[in-house]
């Protein structure tokens, strides 16, 4: 059971009660578990991560019965890691510093649990067994074919990587790819990378699903198999590094996908080679962009893989952008709402995180709120239209193409 | 059990979850055995007990209901704050835990009476927040006060580091709403007035009634309502670290510290460990290791920025006076850490959980010069568990904070729970600690079922414990088991 693997983890949790703690007010944080915060129920005590590390234990103890009830107190989580965060493990003692939280390991307990209840035929959650079902026969989770994978290419000449070599290939990632409501930013991407002379392909229709959906819902089986596949055509490319302007693929692939197999590759986020290629020159700004802009840290990049400074600076590049922090932000930052499940299991408690954190966005003063992955941008378009606000989402690459290429 | 018994107790059960849900809604009650397992356990290093049924009352009428239905029926309850005792406070096997997270609000600031009346559920950290948007703040912080309830704490008389001067946190309390056992709803103090029935004034009415249920452990009666004093927010603050000799010098200027009778915030003293507490520049902490290890670290606050210095004056005059050091002179952060320790948590000295799971035995000690025989035999027993248990890592007992006019110090190790060997000798330590500490003096902070075969052994006042239980909870359903009152279990 994949659950073993972490018993010290489990059994260290403390129950201290600080991964449910609202404010915590001198370190400047707000609500820590969305969850709690924002599902009706959300006070019982499986619905933040103490009282899911308590089933972890029971379970290892074999105390009780999986249930269906058990199942969606697990689901319940978009495993954005703020109570990993805010773990009073991670303080040193008297000088109360911050130190680190990478020895907590909340998101992967819960992942774990989630793999164990979709072995037993408790998981995923309805909806997300669709999705699942749809990786498996469409290469992707929106149930779309394959052959419309490229549909966002719009004619755009583009190098195909299986058949021709490149020094990067760029990752699209299935929601980038086949979401209508966002598929314009992958050309912008593409519009930029050109710009700047960057030697890229992409798989095209040949590009499957990174599988993080898989990873985090708990098709573990069916990840790995994945996870193998991708990493046999990837390293086959010849290519000194993946970009991806999707956090959730980012992590994955980065993160997760080394614990399958090598890769001889590496990983990046388009805005970490925006940021190089701004610093080298080979981007040009050409029109101001006189907006307050604010930026949300995606659960995948920032908590998760320890990246926050590159989309930042890309934004305070931009001519005219006024960039302001949100309170709470970075490694403090609260979830979006979208990611681990949530939104495809509980649609409207992923809305209600969403339009909570887009007030967080307003507190600020912005215009527009910006973030880096495209799980994000679903989820505040969702929010984004059950408020009123003078606010408008735009990635970090549809404003810096705004500027440099124009829109 | 007889197929006939087992079947009356299913059938029992099935009732009582039927009018629990009842009265709260579908989705406020349960006795999935998840559910039940995951509100067995407390903090402290103790096995939990696996209740009948968990329920979450959003407000008095419903928790009212639900203690009646519980004596009806003979199920003992357990009333849960925020679930992070340290002192096996465990639910009866089969018992309704009735936990409070619902009942979480702020329901009054009072600033011409300088209180607050809250619910029991509502988290310290939540509550602070809420004060300093209008200005205020309450006394006591606890120690766990990002994941403690007001309501725990106080049924538990907790303190916290700012105790120095406002001293337990049921100092700061004014009066209370109670459910007994049979349902009644009591109001203590200048509240229970029937033409005027607000909170203002504890000692009106007579008897300390709200002294009896504050740290009762939920045993005499379930807090509902809670009149907290409150105080505008200090204007200024200072901090500093003085170091002395030895601990006759550090405790006798803790003492004159604390005659100042300036509004202190932190008073703790502390004994060096060298490489376990790195807060001092090299040259101070070569200081500090070499000849003045007994380190107090002070902080007050005031009304008016113009004081803060005169007093700091003062208490350097006492610092030197006997024979100490002012460590800022060698390291001008010092009063900067100082406040920021105070500041980020109120927690301070006890987490390093990095370590493993802590166990925390905290307890009483006398102020003033007696402290120093007290730290002296808690380093001495620490060493004699130690020399035992040579696998855990130790906090020795030479440290404590002040609490008015005593000091709260302890007995710590951290150990593996994952390891049931581990486990096992952790408890065994623990248990030598009790004992020891028992004997020569050391007071329990709080009891729990922790403690309750020490507690038997005081007479008169475990029989007058016991008479207050009967009369108050005949039926014996009020948390039976914690104090030793009414139930089997416990040390």
């Amino acid at each position: 059971m994949e659950l073993e693997k972490w018993r010290k983890e489990i059994y260290g949790c403390q129950r201290c009660g600080w991964c449910k703690a609202s404010t915590y007010l001198d370190q400047g944080i707000e609500k820590i578990c969305p969850v709690r915060e924002y599902y009706s129920d959300g006070f019982w005590e499986h619905f933040f991560s103490r009282g899911k590390m308590a089933i972890a234990r029971g379970v290892l103890e074999n105390r009780f019965p999986l249930t269906d009830d058990l199942a969606e107190a697990i689901y319940m989580c978009s495993t954005c890691g703020n109570c990993e965060v805010h773990c009073s493990r991670n303080y040193a003692y008297y000088t109360l510093k911050f130190i680190d939280h990478k020895n907590n390991r909340n998101v992967e307990i819960i992942e774990a649990l989630r793999a164990l209840l979709v072995e037993k035929g408790y998981g995923p959650m309805k909806n997300q067994l669709l999705l699942t079902q749809s990786v498996e026969v469409n290469g992707n989770p929106w149930q779309q074919p394959k052959t419309t994978r490229t549909r966002w290419t719009r004619k755009l000449k583009i190098k195909d990587l299986n058949k021709e070599k490149a020094r990067y290939l760029y990752f699209v990632g299935c929601t980038f790819a086949y979401d209508n409501n966002i598929n314009f930013v992958p050309p912008k991407a593409v519009g930029l990378l050109n710009a700047a002379n960057v030697d890229f392909g992409i798989l095209g229709t040949q590009e499957k699903c990174c599988g993080s959906i898989l990873k985090r819902t708990g098709s573990k089986k069916l990840f790995v198999k994945l996870a193998k596949e991708n990493i046999e055509q990837l390293n086959s490319l010849g290519i000194e590094a993946l970009i991806t302007n999707c956090a959730g693929c980012y992590k994955t692939i980065r993160n997760d996908y080394p614990e399958v197999g090598k890769l001889n590759f590496k990983v990046m986020h388009v805005t970490e080679l925006y940021e190089q290629l701004i610093q080298e020159g080979k981007l040009k700004f050409k029109k101001e962009i006189a907006k307050r802009v604010t930026y949300h840290d995606p659960c995948h990049l920032g908590k998760h893989s320890d990246f926050y400074d590159p989309p930042r600076n890309v934004l305070k590049s931009i001519p005219g952008i006024d960039l302001v922090e949100m309170y709470p932000t970075r490694e403090h930052g609260f979830c979006c709402g979208g990611g681990g499940g949530l939104a495809s299991g509980f649609r409207d408690l992923a809305t209600k995180v969403g339009v909570a954190k887009l007030k967080k966005a307003l507190e600020t003063g912005a215009d527009i709120l910006s973030s880096a992955c495209p799980f994000c941008y679903q989820n505040f378009l969702v929010a984004l239209g059950n408020m009123e606000a003078k606010i408008t989402f735009k990635d970090v690459t549809e404003l810096l193409a705004d500027s440099v290429i124009g829109s | 059990m007889g197929k006939n018994n087992k079947m009356v107790k299913v059938n029992k059960e099935k009732k009582i979850i039927e009018e629990l849900k009842e009265i709260v809604g579908p989705k406020n009650a349960s006795n999935e055995p998840w559910v039940l397992y995951i509100y067995s356990k407390d903090s402290s290093i103790h096995e939990g007990q696996i209740p009948g049924f968990v329920v979450r009352p959003g407000n008095v009428k419903e928790l009212q209901e639900i203690v009646r239905l519980a004596n009806r029926t003979k199920t003992p309850v357990f009333p849960r704050g925020s679930g992070n005792a340290l002192w096996a406070a465990i639910p009866p096997k089969g018992s309704i835990v009735i936990d409070t997270a619902r009942m979480n609000r702020l329901l009054k600031v009072n600033k011409d009476t300088l209180n607050c009346i809250v619910e029991p559920g509502i988290m310290w950290a939540e509550l602070e927040g809420l004060l300093h948007k209008e200005g205020y703040k309450y006394l006591v912080s606890p120690g766990n006060y990002i994941g403690a309830s007001v309501g725990g704490h106080i049924a538990s008389h907790g303190v916290g580091p700012s105790s120095s001067i406002a001293g337990n946190q049921g100092d700061c309390v004014i009066g209370l709403k109670v459910v007994l056992a049979d349902g009644t709803l009591l109001t203590t103090g200048s509240a229970a007035h029937p033409y005027h029935p607000e909170h203002f004034a504890r000692y009106t009415v007579p008897y300390d009634l709200t002294g009896l249920f504050v740290g009762s452990e939920g045993t005499l009666g379930i807090l509902v309502e809670i009149c907290l004093k409150i105080e505008k927010l200090e204007k200024a603050v200072r901090f500093a670290i003085y170091a002395f000799k030895t601990y006759e010098d550090g405790c006798q200027a803790a003492l004159e510290f604390r005659e100042t009778q300036f509004r202190l915030v932190r008073l703790m003293i502390d004994q060096f460990i060298p490489g376990r507490r790195a807060r001092y520049s090299p040259e101070a902490e070569k200081v500090v290791a070499t000849t003045y290890p007994i380190t107090t670290i002070v902080g007050f606050e005031v009304c008016h920025e113009s004081l803060a210095d005169p007093q700091l004056k003062v208490l350097q005059e006492i610092t030197a006076r006997n024979g100490g050091v002012d460590l800022s002179t060698l390291d001008p952060m010092v009063p900067k850490n100082a406040e920021g320790m105070w500041r980020e948590t109120g927690i301070g000295h006890c987490l390093r959980f990095q370590y493993g799971v802590r166990t925390l035995l905290p307890m009483i000690i006398p102020f003033g010069m007696e402290a120093k025989f007290f730290f002296e035999k808690g380093i001495e027993i620490t060493k004699e568990v130690q020399k035992k248990f040579p696998q855990f890592v130790y906090s020795d007992a030479g440290n404590a904070f002040s609490v008015d006019r005593h000091y709260l110090s302890g007995f710590m190790t951290w150990y593996d729970e994952s390891d049931p060997e581990n486990w096992a000798d952790a408890k065994e330590a623990m248990h030598m600690f009790q004992e020891r500490g028992w004997k020569n003096g050391w007071t329990p902070y709080r009891w729990g079922t922790e403690w309750n075969s020490y507690l038997k052994t005081i007479h008169p006042y475990y029989d007058i414990l016991k008479k207050l239980k009967k009369t108050l909870d005949p039926n014996n359903i009020m948390s039976p088991g914690i104090l030793g009152l009414g139930g089997k279990g416990g040390r």
